[in-house]
């Protein structure tokens, strides 16, 4: 210590600036490359999620499916499912006329149902018809055209909305949800491909593969992650 | 002393400074990478949480409907106007709990709630709509008037979706095989006669049971009369259309009468299908051959015909299937008689609440018959097969199913 008070040659100040100059450069490298590996991660970790919440979407959606789905393509192969989504059901209470039905056990509020909403006639009497709904009340539907023959109390009816996952664009990589039939909604980005399949009667199958945002660094590749689920229908 | 510039004087802390900034840096990437880390462990854990409480949900939806399977004679003490709790807060093992109450759909629907929760404090609720449809085949002899068996008879049960009789011995058979009369007497006599089960006299019919017959359950007088429900009769059409010869190998058979004979050791084989007759005899040994699903409705076109099915004085019906649902006969017109013959491979269910049905020769009977009156003096075995009691289309059937929340 004492020697340093005569001051640092230049031989002494250059050995320093290199040391210093590698321990930063090391340093700075290691930054780097922890910087990048948890951008990656962050990347790989916003791909699974956007994958499973658009699957658990899927599932919820399509165990609500009443009657079998319709398997189509509309960008790649068996890329759209259209099913009619149970809303609710019951038996009627009786005292329907031709262009009504009743259930005073419900309370529907007043924007439940608007004209995308269809009520069919599943058991009993008129079993078999199906009807858009025009206008409700609590406990009154009012049907676009009138039945052929009218519910009474042994009728059993559910109302069902048309709804569909589908894509649109190839490269957009955005699975779209669609209510009503008219509009197509984005539900996830990152979503490179996805098929349907209908394995038997009541199953439906899923396959769908996401992406990373970014590529990875070390292979210049962008991370893939492929999730597979079966739904069993319900209704 | 020389006092140099306090920098220079000081350069050796440089490393110092040099890690600290290092350190610094990688805390605080690694305390983001931390943050991240917990918040998609959150979601995740939030995930974990909704499918349990949704599979907690759905157990309680499967509990209510096998209780209400199980308690389906009070149906309708079930149907109040508000939601009332039928299965209370169940724990399934640590995973949370479900609770389900029940209330009327109208119609003679229930409408049951299932609630999943867990000890996150998910909560997913399930709503089911049930329907009970009268099984037409709850016992091992129904009959809408008389019942008499003597002579030995006998009934127990066994459960064809489970194993074959041949599984079982008399001592393990089960104790289903209930006799029930809808508005008429039951009459058991004889040594040996006896009822592996409940015997059940609906309207003003009484149960009589003479020295030497047992019943090992209950014996009933004045119960509700039973329902009957209404036979399909799609199948043979109105008047009805007699099956074309296809599918039946053997015997002799004539579509334009409806008549199917087998005779002489003759064996008429009737592929899987469903057949619209107007009679089936059996006689000299002549034999009725399924191995596969068969249904047959009997029917006339005009009144005043007959529509049998006879078994005979021998031979008789070989289901090779070894289950009764593999051959179900249905009669359609009420100027009907039965006869039926027990045998080793007699799997077979009848239904025919407006015929007569009567038995010869002993032997074991697989399955379960309805008639009008139902009389045998020969000690047949009737096995009831309670796998009939759930065929589709009956017991409690799910019309709707829907996630609320």
């Amino acid at each position: 210590m004492w020697k340093s008070e005569q001051g640092l040659t230049v031989n002494e100040l250059l050995l320093a600036v290199a040391i210093v100059s590698v321990l930063s450069a090391e340093a700075y490298n290691a930054l780097v490359s922890s910087s990048q590996r948890l951008v990656l991660q962050n990347g790989i970790i916003e791909m699974q999620t956007d994958a499973r919440a658009a699957m658990d979407f899927m599932v919820r959606e399509l165990r609500l499916a009443f009657g079998p789905p319709t398997i189509s393509t509309t960008v790649t192969t068996n890329d759209t499912i259209t099913f009619d989504r149970l809303e609710d059901a019951g038996y009627s209470s009786g005292s329907n006329t031709i262009t009504t039905l009743n259930d005073t056990r419900k309370t529907w509020s007043s924007s439940n149902f608007t004209t995308s909403y269809t009520v069919g006639i599943i058991s009993g009497t008129g079993a078999g018809q199906a009807r858009s709904i025009s206008a409700h009340t609590s406990t009154r539907l009012t049907v676009s055209s009138p039945w052929d023959t009218p519910p009474d109390s042994s009728s059993v009816y559910v109302i069902t909305r048309r709804k569909a996952f589908t894509r649109t664009s190839a490269s957009d990589n955005v699975l779209r949800y669609t209510a009503g039939g008219s509009v197509n909604q984005p539900l996830a980005d990152l979503i490179t491909s996805h098929t349907f399949s209908q394995p038997d009667a009541h199953t439906i199958g899923i396959t769908l593969t996401a992406q990373t945002r970014n590529v990875d660094p070390k292979t210049g590749q962008k991370r893939q992650y492929t999730l597979t689920e079966t739904v069993l229908r319900r209704n | 002393m020389r006092h140099g510039p306090r920098l220079l004087k000081e350069e050796s802390g440089i490393a110092l400074i040099t890690g600290l900034l290092i350190l610094m840096s990688l805390t605080t990437i690694g305390l983001f990478a931390t943050n991240t880390t917990i918040v998609y462990q959150d979601i995740s854990a939030n995930l974990k949480e909704s499918k349990q409480g949704f599979y907690l949900a759905e157990a309680g939806i499967q509990h209510a409907r096998l209780f209400l399977v199980q308690h389906s004679d009070n149906w309708s003490s079930y149907a109040s106007s508000t939601a009332t709790p039928l299965i209370t807060a169940t724990q399934l093992f640590n995973l949370g709990t479900y609770t389900v109450t029940v209330q009327d759909a109208g119609g003679g629907g229930l409408r049951i709630r299932s609630t999943g929760s867990t000890p996150g404090q998910a909560n997913v609720v399930i709503e089911a709509l049930l329907r009970r449809n009268t099984s037409l085949f709850p016992c091992a002899v129904c009959a809408r008037g008389t019942i008499a068996l003597s002579g030995g008879t006998t009934t127990d049960s066994f459960d064809s979706s489970v194993s074959g009789y041949t599984e079982y011995n008399p001592l393990t058979a089960g104790s289903n095989g209930h006799v029930r009369s809808s508005n008429g007497d039951i009459s058991l006599s004889g040594d040996g006669t006896q009822v592996q089960g409940n015997a059940t006299a609906g309207g003003s019919g009484t149960v009589s049971v003479s020295a030497g017959a047992t019943v090992t359950g209950t014996t009933t007088n004045g119960a509700p009369p039973l329902a009957f429900p209404p036979v399909d009769t799609s199948p043979c059409g109105s008047p009805p259309a007699y099956s074309v010869s296809d599918g039946i190998t053997g015997g002799d058979y004539d579509p334009s009468t409806g008549e199917l004979q087998a005779s002489d050791g003759t064996t008429v084989i009737l592929a899987p299908g469903t057949y619209c007759f107007r009679n089936v005899k059996l006689s000299g040994g002549g034999i009725l051959q399924v191995n596969d699903a068969v249904k047959i409705y009997l029917d006339i076109k005009n009144s005043g015909e007959k529509s049998d099915f006879a078994a005979g004085s021998s031979g008789g019906v070989v289901n090779t299937t070894g289950k009764a649902e593999n051959l179900q006969i249905f009669s359609l017109s009420s100027s009907q008689e039965i006869k039926l013959r027990g045998g080793t491979q007699v799997y077979m269910a009848v239904y025919a609440p407006n015929s007569t049905i009567t038995f010869s020769g002993g032997g074991d009977i697989y399955g379960a018959m309805v008639g009008h009156t139902i009389t045998d003096s020969n000690g047949t075995k009737v096995h009831y097969d309670v796998h009939l009691n759930s065929l589709a289309g009956s017991g409690v059937v799910m019309l709707a199913w829907r996630q609320v929340f």
